[in-house]
């Protein structure tokens, strides 16, 4: 039978084997600097000179058994299955690191070569226990494999096989060692890529094994890519061990909810027990390579909790229930929409998506609230409290901003990163700059806090929070006469009675270190400037993204297409959300809107008035994500409607008149649009758990109950009007000189109490997190970060946790001491739901008090 | 146990600026660890990988190729016993046993009193006198049952 929502399937058994698809395009022959003519198996071929052999034969088709030897890796030739005759070599010789000379004769299929590989396999499978049946590679094992095709039936090994006790590698990797062949594919992939060797080769010789630091836990943020690496059962996923076989998966191409880069993925699932099992990397060399993070790889296994929500709930006596027998709760909420509209006007509905959903729903989710209700009350910016409508990414876009992070930093020389503590943000990115570093790129980081970067960067420096103005104020300042360009006109204003040192004490870098780091990126070849969030969503965002345009143009970074500046983002779709017009001030393709609407902030302050009725919230819990608690507390209690579709009854939800559970994002068909502006399409491999609808059936059923004819609109159709109607109308450069900005004039001076900063955090707790035991197990303690001085100020002692309180509320954490956190700050990282952490940032505040616990 | 920034750091300074990179400094470092702290305790690897850059797993690793070097502590006397080919074949096997009994340890292991410690070595070139061991560095050749029976009570 066809079923029409079968989309692409890629047969498990059909999949490369991990990493072999990531080999660079062949060279054509013409751009050689030196070729060399071979002959492999009677084939003549003509390679660059440093081509190796196993390469030669791959542009011809020809396979040459490998374990050790992997495209992305150094080359080490300790598997000596590559092992080929060449013509007048005495030995055979492996082909994985034997460069092809000229006028080679190789024969890889000569009876000396393959009784090698016979050979070999016997002697690979010595301490190899075969136990295949109860092992999870079992299916798409290289050795299986190998030795179906290049072994031997038998083994003349006689005698007993040698065993290694059993570490515990953590929540997300099994080591078996007993597998193991000792191909170093793990180890070097964690030096050389992920850069932090945390898998080491321990002992000698035979006791050979795979290990770490006094057998410890990975902690790493790539120990997953290990998994696809292992030609063997040695490393194995602990997540979807035990759980199905190969071969009874369907896995079909989707995008990764967790990060802005988008990382192209394969799901696994098996239908029959309509279960998501396992994420594994889908090679994209534009975006991801073959790697993805362990977030993304393990971070699923809440769309198969038992807490999923199954039918509508309804607020009865004070809580949620499944809805009376007869109630159709979709006639219910537009009765209740229509009512205070027809009592309020429009402007007393408003809604918020979070940017997490595809563009589809997206899109449908403004036009629905625009068109068909007829309020321009909308926003996707749940995470952080917006004054104005306008922030510094919108303005980047204005003025023409490249932001094409991923593609940049792919080919970048010098990379320079303000304002992100980016490996938790964005971790493949982080993967991407450290490759470029391996490669002799320079890394310069300007960052408030003790960010991931401190010790790789060549030039880290370490401004007061908030004082990024201040501190890109006296880097373009410096900049400009370390390029000798002539101070531009246009700021002539803007410097006017500016005293460099003055501010550069003010923002708390020493002057010598802002020299160093404008001497290198005046002398910098080819760079690429990255903005983080943190910098240009803040109360100076607008004066940042100019102050930092007029640092690309002074470096030159321009062309007349855009400008070489690249902020980054943090949801999945966060870009896309922004393309498809889901803001109170912009429709699709950045348009004006019509209506125009109140953002994030205006709405939660007008509902807490009373003067907004309902709210829509779809997708996001705003109460434990919305900076202000207390606000979106208040909000949720004073409106007279709330409505609130997600996959969990979370704290928001409580606070509903109604829940609509949804599907998760592997039941829903759509596109993401990820940092860099590239639409991705992700496909649907379950579908929606009953009783769930996706955000789109939602959107539609309340459409159709308002009167809209929106019944044909499937996610190819909405994606053809959205195609249509948001293709983002990207202005080109429209710098046309140095853009004026303003410095602060005023000092900031002292308050009591410590100042509290947030971040992000790869490993935190959030909602899902939570509903996904491994992720869970992974995620980091909530701590309060304290410098030195404070602790010894407050007489703190390591042994009991701190209360943090502020007006908003109270938390009570362990705290560490970091000699990385300024003094007078108080640094907690991440999102923890359970926790509430965002109760101490209620109302804009941002001073705390810490007391020791039980005082 | 003083670390080797306390006990050492003028000589850790001078091989890390005396060698070309981190890998080669690593291997004197370790003979400088295990002077400094009698073995090479975990804290010592982290030191060394601090102050080399590799990180810690690499220097186990480096640290565990050597069977010289101690990665546990190790009893007052440190027997050695050799049964490469020429000590195999005149009798290293028995004498390997004896000890074993004799001591109540399995090779790799350290005595409840912390007086004898209990490995394998590879060749000590001495095998005209084989079957042969070492303590402490010392070398016994000519071993019988007997002569290793004499030789543990001799010492103290």
């Amino acid at each position: 039978m066809k079923d029409p929502h079968r989309g692409t399937v890629i047969h498990p058994r059909a999949r490369p084997f991990a990493g072999d698809a990531y080999a660079e395009e062949p060279k054509r022959p013409e751009s050689f600097r030196k070729p060399v003519t071979a002959t492999i198996d009677g084939q003549s071929v003509t390679v660059e000179a440093g081509t190796t052999i196993l390469q030669a034969a791959q542009i011809l088709g020809i396979y040459i058994p490998h374990y050790c030897y992997h495209p992305a890796l150094s080359i080490v030739a300790s598997c000596r299955l590559c092992l080929v005759e060449v013509e007048k070599s005495p030995k055979l010789v492996p082909s994985c690191s034997t460069p092809v000379g000229e006028g080679q004769v190789i024969f890889t299929r000569s009876d000396k070569a393959k009784r090698a590989r016979e050979q070999q396999m016997q002697l690979l499978l010595i301490n190899h226990p075969l136990d295949c049946p109860v092992c999870d590679q079992g299916g798409h094992c290289q050795l299986q494999r190998y030795s179906m095709d290049y072994g031997t039936d038998d083994s003349r090994y006689r005698f007993p096989k040698r065993t290694f006790p059993k570490p515990n590698l953590g929540p997300f990797i099994d080591l078996e060692r007993n597998r193991c062949i000792l191909c170093t594919r793990c180890v070097r992939f964690l030096e050389e890529i992920a850069g932090n060797a945390e898998l080491a080769v321990m002992k000698r010789g035979n006791d050979s094994l795979i290990g770490t630091f006094l057998e410890r836990p990975l902690h790493g943020e790539f120990s997953g890519n290990t998994i696809d690496l292992c030609p063997v059962g040695s490393l194995t996923d602990k997540v979807f061990r035990f759980r199905a076989r190969i071969w009874e998966l369907e896995a079909k191409p989707s995008v990764c909810p967790h990060c802005a880069v988008g990382c192209n993925i394969l799901l696994d699932s098996r239908r029959r027990t309509h279960e998501l099992l396992r994420i594994t990397p889908r090679t994209n060399p534009d975006v991801n390579g073959p790697w993805i993070c362990d977030k993304g790889r393990f971070g699923f296994d809440f769309v198969n909790s038992r807490l999923r929500v199954r039918s509508p709930l309804v607020k009865r006596d004070g809580e949620l229930k499944p809805p009376a027998d007869g109630m159709d709760v979709i006639e219910y909420i537009v009765a209740q929409w229509k009512a205070i509209r027809d009592r309020h006007g429009p402007g007393a509905l408003a809604g918020l998506i979070s940017p997490r959903k595809t563009n589809e729903s997206l899109y449908l989710f403004q036009r629905f609230f625009r068109k068909v209700i007829g309020s321009g009350n909308i926003d996707h910016r749940m995470d952080r409290v917006g004054l104005e409508d306008e922030d510094g990414y919108l303005y980047s876009i204005r003025i023409g901003a490249r932001n094409d992070p991923v593609g940049e930093v792919r080919k970048a020389e010098t990379i320079f990163i303000l304002g992100s503590d980016l490996p938790n943000e964005l971790p493949i990115l982080n993967l991407q700059i450290r490759q470029r570093l391996r490669h002799g790129a320079t890394l310069l980081v300007a960052h408030h806090q003790g960010g991931s970067y401190r010790d790789l960067a060549a030039r880290y420096c370490a401004y007061h929070p908030g004082a990024e103005m201040d501190f890109l104020a006296v880097l373009f300042f410096l900049l400009v006469q370390e390029k000798n360009v002539g101070f531009p006109g246009s700021l002539i204003e803007t410097y006017r009675d500016f005293n460099s040192a003055a501010v550069a004490n003010r923002c708390g870098v020493a002057m010598e270190a802002l020299q160093n780091l404008a001497r290198a990126l005046a002398n910098a070849s080819n760079a690429t400037l990255l903005l983080g969030e943190e910098a240009w969503a803040g109360a100076d965002g607008i004066q940042t993204v100019r102050a930092f345009a007029d640092m690309a143009r002074a470096m030159g970074l321009f062309n007349e297409n855009d400008v070489g500046i690249n902020l980054l983002l943090r949801h999945s779709n966060s870009r896309g959300a922004i393309e498809m017009g889901v803001l109170p001030h912009l429709g699709p393709g950045l348009s004006p809107a019509d209506p125009k609407g109140k953002n994030t902030h205006r709405i939660l302050q007008a509902a807490a008035h009373g003067e907004l009725k309902s709210l829509f919230i779809l997708g996001e819990d705003l109460i434990a994500r919305y900076p202000d608690r207390a606000l979106a507390e208040d909000a949720l209690k004073r409106a007279d409607f709330v409505v609130v579709a997600d996959t969990f009854v979370h704290d928001t939800a409580r606070a509903a008149h109604v829940f609509l559970p949804i599907a998760t994002f592997d039941e829903i068909q759509g596109s993401y649009t990820n940092v860099s502006g590239k639409i991705q399409q992700a496909e649907r491999v379950l579908v929606p758990l009953s009783g769930t609808a996706t955000p789109l059936q939602l959107l539609q059923a309340l459409a159709r109950r308002f009167g809209a004819e929106w019944d044909t609109l499937t996610p190819p159709a909405v994606f053809d009007i959205l195609r249509r109607e948001s293709h983002p109308a990207l202005p080109p450069n429209k710098m046309a000189d140095y853009l004026p900005f303003q410095i602060r004039t005023e000092n900031t001076e002292p308050v009591e109490g410590l100042c509290l900063q947030r971040g992000p955090l790869l490993f935190d707790r959030t909602g899902d997190v939570i509903r996904t035991p491994a992720l869970s197990a992974r995620s980091q303690p909530c701590t309060a970060r304290l410098s030195p001085e404070d602790v010894g100020t407050l007489g703190l002692s390591a042994e009991n946790s701190i209360v943090v309180e502020s007006p908003g509320g109270r938390v009570t954490i362990p705290f560490i001491m970091d000699k990385n956190t300024p003094s007078g700050s108080v640094v907690i990282l991440g999102e923890y739901d359970d926790l509430g952490i965002n109760r101490l940032t209620s109302r804009g505040n941002s001073r705390v008090r810490i007391i020791q616990e039980g005082e | 146990m003083p670390t080797i920034a306390e006990a050492a750091a003028e000589e850790a300074r001078a091989i890390l600026h005396r060698l070309p990179n981190r890998h080669s400094s690593s291997i004197p470092l370790l003979y400088l660890a295990w002077k400094t702290c009698a073995w090479l305790t975990p804290a010592a690897l982290e030191e060394i990988a601090a102050l080399t850059g590799l990180s810690p797993a690499t220097v186990e690793g480096i640290a565990g190729f050597y069977t010289m070097f101690p990665l546990h502590p190790r009893g007052k006397y440190h027997i050695e016993i050799c049964d490469n080919i020429s000590c195999y074949i005149n009798g290293a096997p028995d004498l390997k046993n004896h000890l074993r009994n004799k001591l109540g340890i399995e090779f790799g292991q350290t005595t409840s009193d912390g007086r004898f410690t209990l490995d394998h070595v590879e060749c000590l070139g001495n095998c005209c006198e084989a079957p042969c061991m070492q303590i402490n560095g010392k070398e016994y050749g000519r071993l019988t049952v007997q002569k290793i029976n004499e030789i543990l009570d001799s010492l103290d």
